[in-house]
């Protein structure tokens, strides 16, 4: 019926049937969606940047209205959030969402290049980040940001500046470790390389010592200072009086290396500078993946929704001026504009108003507020313009509190999380004791022989092989599950995704989808049919930010004229002289098939013309997740802050039998701790920040809250229910290559080290044990690469 | 095989500047964005239209003033 609607030319939504916008681009008409779109092509013309769109791969972000720039001028806001340099410039690192390919930090960096007062921009697309260094005296950021905003790129200030920083730190600090790691073993290797082939051919001692003492000079580098976090760990494992993954592999490290280096001094034995090189190069590349992987999370900002916390008005003789949140005390009395966020705990001083407050609880539906309710920090206001009192600010704040619960359950570290521990300690405890046990039994007989004999036994027992195997395994099962679009935070969670038996989910956003869709209509009379009703009201709710405006953004939308948002009423608009408005619907007219459902009615000129019904929709996925994990033998649970006649209808919806309603986050704490298997929980509210700590093993989506998605041990890149089932495969098949190593380092030494305490086993064939036990390892890790 | 005596030297003088390369890339933040450097290239430092654009934009200012 519709025709198919022609993509905008500069952000690829569909246009608005009857829509006249076109611009000429490359001698060429194109058509664009909106006023803001055609702007921005216009103004990108006009700066002679026109190939920005032969550059670009991706669709432009759509430039939406901003107000708050001023803000960015605030000297006090600017000390908080810019680094001061020398010679009068200021320098800010901004969040850009609206980043997506290499095109747009071109075109973001021509742009800002035109400006005088602005000495250099750096637009990062993997962290889709914008550092600006600029002359606040020649020129205003405001100024600036709302020309970027013009353009679609909604610049945010980042959550937290210091330690952003400490991290990006880290990481160069990281590669340059593995950079001196990797130089030095190449060389090491060639000189290895020569003195292998010289022990099977022919080589001069004068020769030899000298390769030895070059391989123990290259290797000095590597072993202070590349690998210098594995001592550190260790030593810190060690005061603690715990052993961690750093202590055999420290102490691998430091054995295999002096012997080297005595044997170099003494002329005698063989050496290991290769063999330690690698290892330590190895170990340090799955580190460093591993710590982007949690960086990434760790680096994007709060919300997507424009400057969180960082705006309030507060009154001054009756006016009303903007502030930085830091500023605000208890007490004070501030101004919430229309879809701002919360930034502190805050009273209504208003009469009334409304909150959506899915960022906090997970609810979609806005919740009504009378004079003296409180805003919880986090909630977004609805429409109308808010005035409220400061209630509690910082740590005392909802937010606060929620992070501090998070914390604590965090700190109860779990059994599961050090189940190769007692292993570790075994198998170090008896590598040693062996190894003076040889050095005991030669002793008598022969000195210099039980020195080299006793060497042997460390090398042949390859601690490297037993460190490798976990490390490994996780580093490719992080890179595979970042492909099929899952963050792995925390690897020891792996454990948990394989064992649980229980698995717990919580409702809104997770098993549903969290945003109102369309579950039921009925249509008045036959005015209209009902899909010309629907495409009036789609027209109607296109630019509201209203979370019900979201059920129609699949129906192609009529444009109408004169619309007008009624505050706590609804929309209305005009088409062909007949005023079409947008209400709640009232008595009889509500679908009595959906009793729990929101029913809004569209009517023409009074006369209603179609109702329809709106609800929360059950993820399309979630039946099938739900029936897979059940027929792993897995109990499925459910948690929820809801009432219980929804949480009852959705739990018989999808067969799950375990339920419980009306939780507080504390009680969700309490409810998951009183199963006493090992458990997993899924969750996005922030609520649900606390009980994901808890669990044994946690996963949300990627739409949830910074404090939820670091209190969980994996990310949902791809906001579908059933990639925890990939999850957990991926999990399974981690640990069943992990045991495959333990059970072949086992097997080998079970076999190596009585040859190697009888003093049979010459050093060469010790070195290729050692390696190719290593090499089992790593490529047995490798299989996990291949995505099922 | 003298000439090992020469040539390792002068490897190892080979493989500090090579470190010392590496450092420089990393403190020049040669490594921060890998996803754009690869594309970088594609794109042209000197966009003729831009330029007579902005100095288009320039000549009016001072027209204003």
């Amino acid at each position: 019926m519709h025709p198919e609607p022609t993509p905008c030319f500069h952000c690829g939504e569909p246009c608005p049937p009857n829509e006249t916008l076109t611009r000429t681009h490359d001698r060429e008409t194109v058509s664009l969606c909106c006023h803001g779109c055609a702007g921005a092509l216009d103004w990108i013309q006009a700066q002679g940047l026109d190939s920005f769109y032969a550059y670009r791969d991706q669709p432009s972000p759509r430039p939406e209205e901003q107000t708050h720039w001023t803000l960015f001028d605030d000297p006090e806001f600017l000390q908080n959030h810019a680094l001061t340099l020398g010679n009068d410039s200021l320098e800010i690192e901004l969040s850009v969402p609206q980043i997506r390919c290499a095109a747009c930090t071109w075109l973001m960096e021509r742009v800002l290049g035109s400006y005088s007062g602005i000495t250099q921009s750096h637009a990062h697309l993997g962290r889709q980040t914008l550092t600006l260094r600029w002359h606040p005296s020649q020129i205003k950021l405001s100024q600036v940001l709302t020309q970027l905003d013009s353009l679609g790129y909604t610049a945010t200030v980042l959550t937290d500046e210091t330690a952003r920083r400490a991290r990006k730190k880290e990481r160069r600090s990281m590669l340059k470790r593995i950079g001196v790691a990797g130089l030095g073993t190449m060389q090491v290797m060639m000189f290895a390389a020569a003195l292998y082939v010289g022990e099977a051919s022919f080589i001069e001692d004068e020769h030899r010592s000298f390769l030895r003492w070059v391989s123990l000079i290259v290797s000095i580098p590597v072993m202070l200072y590349a690998a210098q976090p594995f001592f550190f760990g260790a030593w810190r494992d060690l005061k603690n009086r715990t052993l961690g993954m750093d202590v055999p592999v420290a102490l691998a490290l430091g054995l295999a290396w002096s012997a080297s280096i005595l044997a170099t001094f003494l002329g005698v034995g063989e050496v290991y500078f290769d063999s330690v090189s690698m290892f330590a190069l190895f170990l340090l590349t799955g580190r460093y993946l591993e710590m982007n992987a949690r960086h990434q999370v760790l680096d994007a900002p709060v919300e997507s929704r424009p400057l969180p916390m960082t705006l309030a008005k507060r009154r001054a003789d009756g006016s009303f001026e903007q502030v930085p949140v830091a500023g605000l005390k208890p007490g004070d009395i501030v101004q919430l504009a229309g879809a701002q966020q919360a930034p502190v705990d805050l009273k209504l001083v208003s009469e009334s108003g409304s909150v959506d407050t899915q960022a906090l609880t997970g609810e979609f539906k806005p919740k009504t507020l009378a004079a003296g309710d409180e805003i919880l920090a986090g909630s977004v206001n609805g429409a109308t313009t808010l005035t409220a009192e400061v209630l509690r600010i910082g740590k005392n704040a909802f937010l606060g509190k929620l992070e501090h619960l998070a914390r604590q359950a965090e700190a109860t570290d779990t059994p599961e999380s050090r189940w190769t521990e007692p292993l570790i300690r075994w198998f170090i405890a008896a590598v040693l004791s062996v190894s003076g046990f040889t050095l005991a039994i030669w002793w008598s007989t022969d000195p210099v022989k039980a020195f080299e004999y006793a060497l042997s036994v460390l090398v042949v027992t390859c601690p490297c092989a037993l460190s490798l195997a976990i490390p490994t395994a996780w580093t490719v099962t992080i890179r595979s599950l970042r492909q099929s679009g899952i963050l792995l935070l925390n690897p020891t969670h792996l454990l948990a995704f394989t064992k649980a038996k229980h698995w717990v989910f919580d409702k809104t956003g997770t098993l549903t989808a969290g945003k109102f869709s369309r579950i039921g209509t009925r249509l008045h009379g036959s005015a209209l049919s009902e899909d010309e009703a629907l495409s009036i009201i789609s027209g109607l709710e296109i630019d509201s930010r209203h979370p019900m405006a979201h059920a129609f953004s699949d129906v192609p939308p009529t444009p109408l004229e004169q619309v007008t948002q009624l505050p706590g009423v609804g929309v209305e608009g005009v088409l062909h002289g007949v005023t079409y408005r947008i209400r709640r619907a009232i008595g009889e007219e509500a679908l009595s098939a959906f009793p729990e459902a929101a029913c809004v009615t569209l009517e023409a000129d009074g006369q209603p013309v179609l109702t329809v019904a709106l609800d929360d929709e059950v993820r399309a996925d979630a039946r099938e997740t739900v029936d897979h994990l059940k027929s792993l033998g897995i109990t499925v649970s459910l948690l929820s802050g809801d009432t219980e006649s929804r949480v009852s209808h959705l739990a018989k919806m999808l067969g799950i039998e375990h339920w419980q309603s009306g939780l507080s986050p504390e009680a969700k704490v309490a409810a998951l701790d009183a199963i006493e298997e090992s458990k997993v929980m899924v969750g996005d509210g922030l609520n649900d920040a606390p009980v994901l700590s808890a669990a044994n093993g946690s996963i949300t989506f990627a739409q949830a809250s910074d404090l939820t998605r670091l209190s969980a041990g994996s990310v949902l890149l791809s906001n579908e229910l059933k990639t925890i089932l990939l999850l957990k495969a991926h999990a399974k098949r981690s640990r069943r290559v992990i045991t495959q190593s333990f059970f072949w380092v086992l097997v080998y030494n079970v076999i190596a080290v009585p040859f190697a305490v009888a003093g049979w086993v010459p050093p060469w064939l010790a070195a290729i044990g050692m390696s190719g036990s290593s090499l089992f390892v790593i490529t047995n890790a490798l299989r996990l690469k291949r995505i099922t | 095989m003298t000439v090992i005596y020469t040539l390792i030297p002068l490897s190892i003088i080979l493989l500090i500047f090579a470190i010392w390369a590496f450092r420089w890339a990393v403190k020049t933040k040669q490594f921060d964005d890998l996803d754009r450097s690869g594309r970088d290239f594609l794109f042209d430092d000197d966009d003729e239209l831009h330029r007579r654009a902005i100095e288009k934009d320039r000549g009016r200012k001072r027209d204003d003033a």
